[in-house]
């Protein structure tokens, strides 16, 4: 079954369907909607059985492969005329974000059931972005790649920019300036790859095994290039401004994706096109790379700090969060690429909870200050306990998701691969970034006396509890917070063969040589 | 010269003679018929541009391949490439008189001068398309010339129109006069008019490549460079474009720079090679002084046909990355980006004209609401706005990818890649895309986000919609399944003579 195609192209024809619905029949479109995202998961599920993570294969589950030997035109040709094939697959690297993209826009269909106005177009649009991402993850092609990355941004600037809060449009046009700017930077990066290999291609798989013919200046220039769209999306450090912006501004449903899938996006093209296909620069950016997570770290977690609004100090946590993804990469060790992609997953889990559990009282209260509340957890005891549990998730508590990830990613920064050299330089950025942990724990750990302990505001004794949709939207991530805290395996057995794939890939081709590239390097 | 050399000749520009033929047919039917039956010579012009388009596809091309190639005489050079470029000039010239029928009280004047008028400057655009001799090129040109300057001036009692067809006239007379004083120095220099024939004499004589020769090579960039609108000589553009009736504005925003590329690729890819006569450099930099200036005047337009204006100036510069690139990938860019930007830019004008019959402005922020006034245009308006802002799927993105592909495609060729001027062209390109995405979605900001002021619906006219929708497809078909228009047009582009 070509399971990936279809969770693509299930949420594009549930769009396209949407389109043709009446437009004041509201609940009929928010039916087909669900439908149409429940149908991704499944089929992603089905993905998930299928594949087999003890086979030796990496990349399974392959369409389209034009290299399968012995056929010439095997693959699903899109543009022969310049080698461009519909190319899809997944490896340990994809198939858990795929899920994970699977479930939050499921989550966030039914999260937006409360959204009346201009029904129709939101869920098209919505339902538009979910193809766009599954797409994304799924894509073998560079050029398939690049056209699925792009085409995500439109809907995306619609769902703000309409549905937003007060200073959506503002918001939207810089979300989408921003990542734009970025992202043709990737196009000329994928053009000169393309017409730097031989044969022409854009395949990513091949480009990887070309991997070590290309000049050091010429990685370099690309990585960099490739840099710039990916860490705006990722944000790594300077290019973060979007963020708080974005995320504040969007409705609750598109916090939840933006926080929880297209944020990985950065973290994802570096793993599955920078580093690949471009070891010389990668290990040359290794040590760069390491400060720039370690910044993320601890200057996303002071800013969290200082915020008053919740959703706000949710944005700069996932900041804080998106920087151990970085450091763990920067590594270049299976240990820290197990702990980027894990790590990517809980914050995907967590994050993305925690958004809808922002969402719940906003739409109660009309406002999202810290100070605003208090002495909430008497009148609402379950949406208290939950959000503790994913505040403690968020922080690092041993037992829930974010734990492993952090900590795989800070041993992996710890211990970092050989080829690295400079360990002790790793070592002295990995020891103080422990004070980005505490400066979590400060924050949300205050954030929960401030809103939820203390003497009930008066204000609030008419508010109800979390009422039954916003539960069946949230459990199973906090059930999936638990699971993959307490037995990580789950999700590790399926990542371990690609990253240490990645690793052996990375080391074979600059090992040797390394040491002496690297003493200009502190 | 035989009377069969005559009839061959006819042959091969048959398309010509029906377009010319069509022209006289509606101006003397426009004085016998009654006045009611003015719809009827509008479908006749369209009729007759079919007919052109057809015999183009299905007769001439296929003659222009043909393992024995009929003669053709010195004057004129026929190929699939020359056909691609004519049927995309077709095209748009049907839309075009299609928003001319639709637009209110446009069909009032004189309808039967305006259409021949029309007709004729298109078969102006296919001889220029297929001109081998620089003679030949300027009589093409000034016959496009004329016939522009009077219907930018089509509205009479509207002053702006009356001004904007002085300038543009002032402007052309001057630039053509700066282009004949550069052929006749080409001439006095090679010997020769014919462009096939001045290529052959620099290759055999390198040493011909003078600095008087790039002066004059820089003479003849005047006259085609006010034909694209290229900086430094666009003044005229936005003037025209608002000044203008719609649909004219639509038309010259499109159809001559479709032609006018046609010519500049053949000259600078045949004759004067501009990496072979040292004149990248130059030319980069009004490339990317184009783009840059287009882009940059577009932000503060208030007024959607001026927005467009400036618009096109930046497309403008673009497109030319890909003739100084001068390689296959470059000709072939062009040609697909020539077919992306009709596409796109007369969809976004046959919506402009649904719109501004409906709500009687071209002012932006008159276009407040439009997604809840008229879905179904707002909608195809925003797919040519990302077309036009160079995002997939559109055909605007193919475009754009295949241009800024064969920028990296010459940097990949010299020594020096990361210091050539065709990595900045690139660089300048991409950067430019990013701006011209703001002012272009200015207009989705107000037709998407902002409350409409009238909470009435607008009608709009079916065959408007019709038209735009046609567009749209096109606009997505070329970008989501390029292969047969990239495949036809690097077909094309491997039978032109590149010197490369």
């Amino acid at each position: 079954m070509p399971y990936l195609t279809l969770m693509t192209f299930t949420p594009l024809v549930g769009a396209l369907f949407i389109l043709f619905l009446p437009k004041d029949n509201a609940k009929g479109v928010r039916t087909v909607a669900a439908f149409f995202a429940t149908l991704a998961l499944l089929f992603t599920l089905f993905a998930w059985g299928a594949y087999d993570s003890n086979s030796g294969q990496i990349v399974q589950l392959v369409e389209g492969n034009p290299y399968i030997e012995g056929k010439t035109d095997a693959g699903y040709a899109w543009i022969p005329t310049f080698n461009i094939y519909y190319f899809v697959g997944v490896d340990g690297l994809s198939l858990p974000l795929l899920l994970l993209t699977a479930l939050l826009s499921l989550v966030a269909v039914i999260t937006s059931f409360n959204i009346e106005n201009r029904v129709k177009e939101y869920f098209f649009f919505l339902l538009l972005l979910e193809a766009g991402m599954m797409g994304v993850f799924s894509a073998l092609d560079f050029f398939l790649f690049y056209f699925f990355w792009e085409i995500m941004l439109v809907p995306m600037y619609f769902l703000i920019g309409i549905w937003g809060g007060p200073k959506k449009e503002f918001a939207a046009i810089k979300f989408f300036l921003y990542t734009l700017f970025g992202s043709v930077f990737m196009l000329l990066a994928m053009l000169a790859l393309y017409f730097w290999s031989e044969p022409n291609t854009f395949n990513m798989l091949e480009l990887k095994r070309q991997a070590g013919n290309y000049g050091e200046t010429f990685q370099i220039v690309v990585y960099l290039a490739l840099f710039v769209g990916f860490a705006i999306k990722v944000p790594v450090f300077p290019f973060h401004t979007w963020l708080p912006l974005a995320h504040v501004e969007a409705p609750t449903a598109i916090s939840i994706i933006l926080a929880g899938v297209l944020l990985k996006m950065g973290i994802y093209g570096l793993l599955r096109i920078s580093f690949p296909i471009l070891p010389a620069a990668t290990l040359w950016f290794s040590f760069p790379l390491l400060v720039l997570g370690f910044i993320n770290v601890v200057y996303g977690a002071l800013c969290a700090l200082a915020q008053t609004d919740i959703k706000k100090l949710v944005a700069y946590s996932s900041i804080s969060h998106m920087g151990y993804c970085l450091m763990g990469m920067a590594s270049l060790s299976a240990i820290g690429i197990n702990g980027a992609i894990f790590q990517m997953l809980g914050h995907g889990f967590v994050s993305g909870a925690l958004f809808l559990m922002v969402g719940v009282v906003y739409d109660r209260a009309h406002h999202r200050d810290v100070d605003g509340f208090g002495g909430l957890g008497l009148q609402m005891p379950k949406y208290t306990g939950l959000m503790m549990l994913f505040c403690m998730a968020s922080l690092g508590l041993p037992g829930l998701v974010g734990f492993v990830g952090e900590f795989l990613c800070l041993l992996g920064a710890f211990n970092p691969n050989d080829i690295v050299g400079s360990k002790t330089y790793f070592r002295v950025f990995t020891a103080l970034s422990v004070l980005g942990i505490l400066i979590t724990a400060g924050f949300y750990l205050w954030m929960i006396q401030r809103v939820f302990l203390g003497k009930l505001n008066p204000k609030y004794t008419e508010l109800t509890d979390m009422d039954s949709r916003e539960k069946l939207a949230v459990v199973p991530l906090a059930i999936l917070t638990v699971i993959c805290g307490v037995y990580p395996w789950i999700l590790l057995k399926i990542m371990s063969p690609a990253s240490e794939g990645l690793v052996s890939h990375i080391t074979k081709i600059v090992g040797p040589s390394a040491k002496m590239a690297l003493t200009s390097i502190p | 010269m035989t009377a069969e050399f005559y009839l061959t000749l006819l042959a091969w520009i048959s398309p010509e003679l029906v377009v010319v033929f069509t022209g006289l047919v509606v101006l003397i039917a426009d004085l016998l018929l009654p006045a009611s039956w003015k719809n009827q010579l509008a479908y006749a012009s369209i009729l007759g541009l079919v007919v052109a388009l057809a015999l183009d596809r299905w007769y001439v091309m296929p003659m222009s391949v043909l393992p024995e190639v009929p003669a053709l005489p010195p004057l004129l050079y026929i190929s699939p490439f020359t056909s691609f470029i004519k049927e995309g000039i077709l095209v748009a010239s049907a839309l075009t008189i299609i928003l001319y029928q639709q637009q209110k009280g446009l069909m009032d004047v004189h309808p039967g001068e305006f259409l021949s008028l029309l007709l004729f400057s298109v078969s102006g655009m296919m001889f220029l398309v297929s001109s081998n001799d620089l003679l030949m090129v300027f009589i093409s040109m000034e016959f496009i010339g004329i016939v522009s300057y009077i219907i930018v001036g089509y509205i009479r009692e509207d002053l702006k129109s009356g001004e904007a067809a002085l300038k543009f006239f002032l402007i052309g007379a001057f630039s053509s006069a700066i282009m004949v004083y550069g052929m006749s120095l080409l001439y006095g220099l090679l010997g020769t008019t014919s462009i096939s024939e001045m290529g052959k004499q620099l290759m055999e004589n390198p040493e011909k490549t003078t600095t008087l020769l790039r002066v004059s090579v820089l003479f003849l960039l005047v006259g085609l460079g006010f034909k694209l609108a290229m900086v430094p000589f666009h003044t005229w553009l936005p003037d025209a474009m608002e000044g203008g009736p719609t649909p004219v504005a639509a038309f010259i925003s499109v159809a001559p720079k479709a032609a006018g590329l046609a010519i500049v690729i053949r000259i600078f890819g045949e004759a004067f090679p501009l990496s072979k006569i040292q004149m990248t450099g130059i030319l980069s930099v009004l490339a990317i002084a184009t783009m840059t200036f287009g882009n940059l005047m577009a932000i503060p337009q208030r007024n959607v046909k001026r927005l467009l204006a400036y618009s096109s100036i930046g497309h403008i510069g673009y497109i030319l990355i890909g003739v100084i690139a001068a390689n296959e990938f470059g000709a072939a860019g062009v040609m697909i980006y020539i077919i992306a930007y009709i596409f796109m830019n007369m969809g976004a004008f046959a919506c402009v004209v649904s719109i501004s019959n409906g709500i009687g402005s071209d002012e932006i922020e008159d276009y407040a609401g439009l997604a809840q006034r008229n879905f179904p245009i707002a909608f195809l308006l925003v797919i040519f706005l990302l077309s036009l802002g160079g995002l997939p799927p559109t055909a605007g993105f193919i475009g754009k990818w295949y241009v800024f592909g064969s920028a990296i495609k010459a940097a990949h060729g010299v020594p020096e890649p990361f210091s050539s001027p065709y990595l900045w062209l690139a660089v300048a390109g991409i950067l430019n895309s990013v701006i011209s995405v703001y002012y272009y979605f200015r207009l989705v900001y107000q037709m998407f986000f902002r409350e409409p002021r009238e909470n009435t619906g607008l009608e709009g006219s079916g065959l408007l919609l019709l038209s735009a929708g046609f567009s749209a497809a096109m606009v997505l078909i070329v970008g989501i399944f390029p292969n047969p228009f990239i495949a036809a047009a690097k077909s094309a582009v491997a039978l032109l003579h590149l010197w490369t």
